[in-house]
């Protein structure tokens, strides 16, 4: 892999070690040292969902989570490294808007890296739906 | 969640809850195979299922201000849920303290957010 070049994959589960049914991640692009996104198509069986079709907002939360474990773990592959697990450290400055996604609906993710230092990345995330704004927040990971 | 709870509410006593986190879920299969350990996302769903609870609707979340995950939470825990709560208008001000049933300082998860 370079490590310049803007790269994408629907091999999710190289770079992240949630696995069903709790992977909140269905394709990733590696854009820059400082950008990411991806995307989820939401299905009836997402073990967020609740009976009426809707998504739960803690849903989008470990989507955006596993965006950014992602990003570590394609940077870690860069470096030589494996996979390892990860935690959310904390979320900040989140806002959340209704109406929540639904089954079919897709989630499209932008992360911008505020910092990594050593195994602490600080990240700034927008989460959309068919052009709306559902999410943002502020995260810290460590792994 | 489309599946089983995650866990049982033992006790209410007003607005402070004990909690045990289910020996297992569907949940852990994948979070992380062979190292079960409860998504912290869930803990947040959680509080915010009890504080349903307490105003008798279904609440969501509207902001987060601040959510720590001050440390993990494992299948079997037993927790103690402590919410305070202001409505606020049409919102509910919460903070909500998740920490070991038995100690109170070996603290979980620490939560400030409005919900609607």
């Amino acid at each position: 892999m370079s490590s310049l070049a803007c790269h994408s994959t629907r091999d999710i589960a190289s770079l992240i070690p949630q696995r069903p049914p709790i992977m909140m991640v269905e394709s990733f692009t590696y854009e820059d040292a400082q950008h990411c996104h991806s995307e989820l198509t939401i299905g009836e069986d997402n073990i967020f969902v609740d009976p009426n079709g809707r998504l739960a907002e803690e849903g989008i939360l470990e989507h955006i989570a596993q965006t950014a474990a992602a990003y570590i773990g394609y940077c870690r592959k860069l470096a030589g490294e494996e996979v390892n697990m990860g935690y959310i450290g904390d979320i900040k400055r989140c806002v959340i808007s209704a109406p929540m996604p639904v089954v079919g609906d897709v989630l499209c993710t932008n992360i911008q890296i505020m910092s990594q230092v050593g195994n602490i990345t600080m990240i700034s995330a927008e989460t959309t739906v068919a052009g709306r704004t559902v999410v943002t927040c502020r995260m810290k990971l460590a792994n | 969640m489309n599946d089983n709870k995650l866990y049982d509410v033992l006790a209410q006593d007003g607005s402070s809850f004990l909690l045990k986190m289910k020996d297992e879920h569907v949940v852990y299969q994948g979070h992380f195979p062979g190292q079960p350990i409860t998504p912290g996302v869930l803990t947040m769903q959680m509080a915010r299922d009890c504080a349903s609870v307490l105003f008798n609707r279904t609440l969501h979340y509207i902001s987060v201000k601040n959510c720590r995950f001050v440390a993990m939470v494992r299948p079997g825990d037993r927790l103690r849920l402590n919410l305070q709560t202001e409505t606020v208008g049409e919102s509910v001000v919460m903070k909500a303290v998740l920490s070991a049933s038995d100690n109170e300082e070996d603290l979980r998860l620490q939560l400030e957010a409005e919900l609607q």
